[in-house]
């Protein structure tokens, strides 16, 4: 969900800064890639490399899109996160019996 | 990684850039690299890029390890085995020499089985590690040949080693002996 929701162009550095805004967790540059290769293996997204960059030490910056099933893959987790907590009224502050 | 790195304003530190590009490589490791160097122009300690990096390194080994299979595995420990074997026979030599025992002096019994079980495991476990690689394939006869000299030895040496420590019951300086 952290690369649909940039605009355009999400890379690295953008993925984890929207992962550490909305979860309030930093998390590890490599991890969020180790999850981007295996989500790219499983053509959830796709990516493209950039140009190389001086103030990058000359790397080029890759980025990421997600593709027509990784969308839909989103999708269906998001309705089955909203399905699964529904009516569970502990989640939103009431007594739980 | 490129070979020249432009200038820049902060150079992160060397020993992490290296240690991330010799372990920390995956599929994406160039833009990985770039990506810390680039936030640590902008706004990053040398302690944030410390850390990355070592994640980096760590999650790519994990990764690397998990993706072995079991045979893979065991050829890694068979390989440990006999590096860790002929440490042995180096360190045994090395002591011998070190209590100023000449080479000529130290070569009874106890001290060549010593060797030769230590050489022999090296030679076995070598040998394991090597089967099924890729860059032996078709030396089936050589890699038959290693671990039959391999077993040979090992047998011999410690039928020899036995009968070194059956005739002498206290071989160090400082044993005692009830006979004494």
């Amino acid at each position: 969900m952290a690369v649909i929701r940039p605009a355009k162009d999400a890379y690295g550095v953008l993925i984890s800064r929207e992962i550490a805004e909305k979860s309030g967790r930093e998390v590890a540059l490599a991890s969020v890639y180790a999850a981007l290769e295996r989500l790219e293996k499983k053509g959830f997204v796709s990516s493209r490399l950039g140009e190389p960059t001086a103030e990058r030490g000359g790397r080029a910056r890759t980025y990421f899109k997600p593709t027509a099933a990784g969308v839909k893959e989103a999708r269906e987790a998001h309705e089955t996160l909203l399905r699964l907590s529904g009516g569970l009224s502990s989640l939103n502050g009431e007594p739980s019996c | 990684m490129l070979k020249h790195t432009p200038m820049l304003k902060h150079t992160p530190p060397r020993f992490a850039t290296w240690l991330l590009g010799r372990f920390g490589s995956s599929a994406h490791g160039e833009s990985l690299a770039g990506d810390l160097i680039e936030q640590y122009q902008k706004e990053r300690s040398r302690t944030w890029y410390w850390k990355q990096v070592l994640a980096a390194v760590l999650i790519a080994r994990a990764r690397f390890l998990g993706s072995l299979p079991w045979m893979a595995a065991g050829r890694l420990f068979s390989r440990l085995l006999a590096e860790t074997a002929a440490v042995l026979t180096v360190c045994v030599v090395a002591d011998e020499m070190r209590r100023g025992h000449g080479l000529a002096q130290a070569m009874d019994h106890r001290f060549i089985g010593t060797l030769t079980v230590l050489m022999a495991a090296a030679a076995c476990a070598f040998a394991a590690s090597r089967r099924g690689s890729n860059r032996i394939q078709g030396r089936a006869a050589v890699n038959a040949l290693i671990l039959a000299f391999g077993v040979i030895a090992l047998g011999a040496g410690t039928l020899t080693w036995a009968a070194a420590l059956r005739q002498d019951p206290c071989p160090s300086s400082g044993c005692v002996c009830p006979s004494e």
